[in-house]
């Protein structure tokens, strides 16, 4: 099992290890660099050779690579160009405003996801299953931008119910702070829902299929129970891999919800470093979220480890 | 009498606007003195009483973490609003880009404009209670035009061979060449004056209208109001709360939902919606901000002075500012000075739309298509402007192949790269400013590379002319030189819309930028 674990750890490592390469890459061959970016229409060329200078832009890229690794090792993310501040400030100002949006998400959208998608596999075919079918994917299909924009003309500028922004600061009481964040969380229950909820249904129909299940409905075991004690805790893997994949959506990729609701979370951010060519913040952003793809991954299989004592000894 | 009662009650709760009261009430007969004789009345004048207090919320378009509360180090609007709440320029410009005294009361200068005295205010205070000097003034325009400074503001500068304490309270400047406009470039929000020896900008010290109290770079700020102002009896708002929502619909919405108070551009395509909610109002200013076609005259095909005669009556003015700008925009005359600038000369007509004179001097150019680069960086409605001029080519035979490229980029790969593209600019302090930023020979961002010797002569006499009358007549030469052969279209000069609450009053409009050149915070009060 520690085994297991080590190995798994140390192949996220080098997933980390090759996606700092191509995060590097990538940023080398960006058209521009901070200083046109900063200086923007007012560039001229003193001012360029100045600020790059400055910055040690003007030194070969692999040295830069090697150092920029050495620190990233060490915890050091360098200091932002276009602003002077530490990386790190700036990421903890915006990370903890997306863990609260992508938490207060997931609290409502995994437990609804998984109940819609085991009421499916309850009753496959009926009525309900193909009522939450459509109504899931209706629901994906759209975009984001669109229901989001929809929700605050209905909720904030029809109704004045609630803000059409979603300012949240730290004196705020937590019934405000939900108040502020009911139309974000919302939109993105909207859109990871579909793929929870099919995912779910999916696993457990594929296990009722298998023939322990058949031998307990020869036995005259009611479906609610041959569902949620059979077949769910088999079905769980898939499910725990399917959940992780969107919580890591949820922290890395919601950059249009916080654009609609003027959202200071760490998309934002990187889409922002991206525009001024802030190199450092865009490549501790990447890095940051590749991580948290590769953390939640093996905190998945964990999981499924543990709810399925077969994978425990490997093959 | 009764319905005069009740617009009278309308007026003094605000639910009515002074103009709107007017229309009413001589819709019902009453004459216009009478009605003025009714404004002047207490009851009604109660209604434009400025109010003390509570918390204004206010939206910029853009922000990014590298926001700065150094005024020298300031790049774009949401920056120059902090900078005029915090701080004070020497001068202020009213209106008509006229200056008008702010931290200097009075200003004089000898013939030639080379040596200027900025005689200060005596009663100024900074937030760590130190006393305004001319050491301070010194202090902070050294910085600008330091060696290394990497201020925005330091070309604008760069002609002062040696600012001076002159006593306490006047600063003495002597510039290499004459220089009119130096008193509005001091109303420039990077020329904010700091305290001598300032360098910490997370702690700032100013002698503005409000103080700090919260400021996230790219986040927001909040600050609250200076008691000690040195202008009597302002600012009336006790918070003010400014950050940035770049999505222009989002904004919009923030608006009407009511989240915010003001906000900064509105798309014309947005005005109908604001027109119709209830509570909401557009305010538009005319300005010097315009969106231009760029027609490089060093390079093949657009140093050919005929095509470039041709592509200019190709464009059709009028529509541009009927159907892309929904009527809130100027006439351009392809130079860079709006019909509303006191320097904007009269007497050359406006260019007409004319698909003859345009097929004359296509086919006398020998050109027959042409590469045009745009990008949505130049500003909104760049695309519907290029096509306007495809759509109006065509009908001549002459073919425009539009590129659209990347905002992202667009002013370091394609901005002054190829022979034809698009380009745009926000106003700037004065039009000789801009006159030198974009027409001038040796001007790094001479856009066009147009270079006329006669036009820089012209633009340096007009700099130390001290007598308005001939200062205009040499601005008029310059137009007139521009307009013959100059690099430019500029069909027009797009007003600057800004949303705002019903309830927000006291807003005076500046043509430097929206919201009142982003020092309301100093003016409005909410009823």
């Amino acid at each position: 099992m520690a085994k297991l674990i080590i190995r798994r750890l140390l192949l996220g490592l080098v997933t980390m290890w090759v996606v700092s390469l191509m995060v590097f890459g990538t940023t080398e061959v960006l058209p521009g660099d901070v200083a046109t970016a900063v200086l923007g229409q007012s560039a001229t060329p003193e001012a360029l050779k100045a600020i790059r200078e400055e910055l040690g832009l003007d030194r070969p890229a692999l040295i830069r690579y090697i150092e920029w690794l050495g620190d990233l090792a060490t915890g050091d993310l360098g200091k932002s160009l276009a602003t002077g501040r530490q990386v790190t400030e700036l990421i903890n100002e915006r990370l903890g405003k997306t863990l609260i949006l992508a938490t207060m998400t997931a609290a409502l959208a995994v437990p609804l996801a998984i109940f819609l998608g085991l009421i499916s596999a309850v009753f496959p075919g009926s009525f309900i299953d193909r009522g939450i079918s459509t109504g899931t994917l209706a629901l994906v299909s759209v975009p984001e931008f669109f229901i989001a924009s929809l929700l605050v003309l209905i909720f904030a500028v029809i109704l004045n119910w609630l803000p059409a922004i979603s300012y949240i600061t730290a004196d705020q009481s937590l019934l405000k702070m939900l108040r502020n964040l009911t139309l974000p969380i919302l939109t993105l229950t909207a859109s990871i829902m579909a793929h929870m909820t099919r995912m779910t249904r999916t696993a457990v129909l594929n296990v009722t299929s298998s023939s322990y299940i058949e031998m307990a409905i020869l036995k005259g075991v009611p479906r609610l129970q041959i569902v949620l004690r059979h077949a769910l805790l088999n079905a769980l893997s898939p499910i725990f891999n399917v959940v992780a994949l969107n919580m890591a959506y949820l922290i890395s990729g919601v950059v249009i919800v916080e654009t609609v609701f003027a959202y200071p979370g760490i998309a934002k951010l990187m889409v922002d470093a991206v525009s001024t060519r802030d190199i450092p913040l865009v490549q501790a952003c990447a890095m940051l979220f590749c991580g948290t793809y590769v953390g939640l991954n093996l905190l998945a299989d964990l999981f499924s480890i543990l709810s399925n004592p077969r994978l425990r000894i490997p093959k | 009498m009764n319905q005069i009662d009740q617009y009278v009650d309308k007026l003094a709760k605000g639910t009515i606007s002074r103009r709107g009261f007017m229309k009413q009430l001589i819709a019902l007969g009453i004459s216009v003195p009478a009605i003025n004789g009714l404004l002047a009345s207490p009851r009604c004048a109660a209604a434009e009483a400025p109010k003390y207090g509570g918390h204004l919320v206010a939206v910029h378009s853009a922000q990014s973490p590298s926001d700065t509360l150094d005024p020298a180090a300031a790049q774009a609007g949401i920056d120059a609003c902090r900078d005029l709440q915090l701080y004070n320029p020497l001068v202020w410009v009213n209106e008509k880009l006229e200056p008008i005294p702010e931290l200097a009361e009075s200003w004089e200068t000898k013939p030639g404009a080379k040596e200027w005295y900025f005689n200060l205010r005596k009663d100024v205070e900074f937030s760590n209670g130190k006393k305004l000097e001319a050491a301070d003034v010194v202090y902070t325009v050294s910085r600008i035009i330091a060696e290394n400074s990497k201020s925005a503001a330091k070309t604008l500068l760069k002609d002062i061979t040696e600012i001076k304490a002159d006593g306490k309270h006047t600063v003495k400047i002597s510039l290499a060449n004459g220089n009119m406009d130096l008193v509005n470039i001091f109303a420039d929000y990077h020329t904010c004056i700091l305290p001598a020896g300032h360098t910490d900008f997370t702690k700032p010290v100013g002698t503005g209208p409000f103080r700090l109290k919260e400021f996230v770079p790219g986040m927001r700020s909040l600050a609250t109001r200076n008691p000690n102002y040195f202008k009597n009896g302002l600012p009336y708002v006790d918070e003010v709360e400014w950050f940035a929502i770049t999505d222009g619909n989002a904004r919009l919405n923030a608006l009407l939902s009511g989240d915010v108070h003001m906000i900064l551009e509105l798309d014309t395509k947005a005005l109908k919606r604001v027109e119709s909610t209830p509570g909401v109002k557009a305010v538009s200013t005319p300005a010097g901000q315009y969106m231009d076609f760029v027609m490089m005259c060093d390079r093949a095909p657009t140093d050919n002075l005929d095509l470039r005669l041709g592509l200019k009556y190709l464009i059709d003015r009028e529509r541009v500012v009927k159907s892309i700008y929904k009527g809130y925009a100027q006439m351009g005359n392809d130079t860079v000075v709006p019909p509303s600038d006191r320097f904007y000369c009269d007497s050359i007509p406006i260019r007409p739309y004319d698909l003859d004179k345009a097929k004359y001097h296509l086919k006398k150019s020998g050109i027959k298509e042409i590469e045009l680069h745009t990008s949505e960086a130049c500003g909104i409605g760049v695309t519907e402007m290029a096509l306007l001029l495809q759509q109006a080519a065509l009908k001549v035979d002459f073919k425009i192949d539009i590129k659209r490229d990347p905002s992202d980029g667009y002013w370091s790969s394609v901005w002054m790269k190829f022979p034809f593209h698009m380009s745009g600019w926000s106003a700037k302090p004065t039009s000789g400013i801009m006159l030198g930023i974009c027409n001038k020979s040796d001007a790094p961002w001479n856009e066009s590379q147009w270079k006329n010797e006669k036009f820089d002569q012209l633009l340096v006499a007009s700099q130390s002319e001290t007598d308005y009358a001939k200062r205009k007549a040499l601005y008029c030469d310059m137009q007139q030189l521009i307009y013959d052969t100059g690099g430019t279209i500029i069909p027009s000069f797009s007003n600057l819309i800004d949303g705002i609450s019903e309830k927000v009053k006291g807003l005076i409009p500046v043509p430097l930028s929206g919201l009142g050149g982003l020092k309301f915070p100093e003016t409005v009060w909410l009823s």
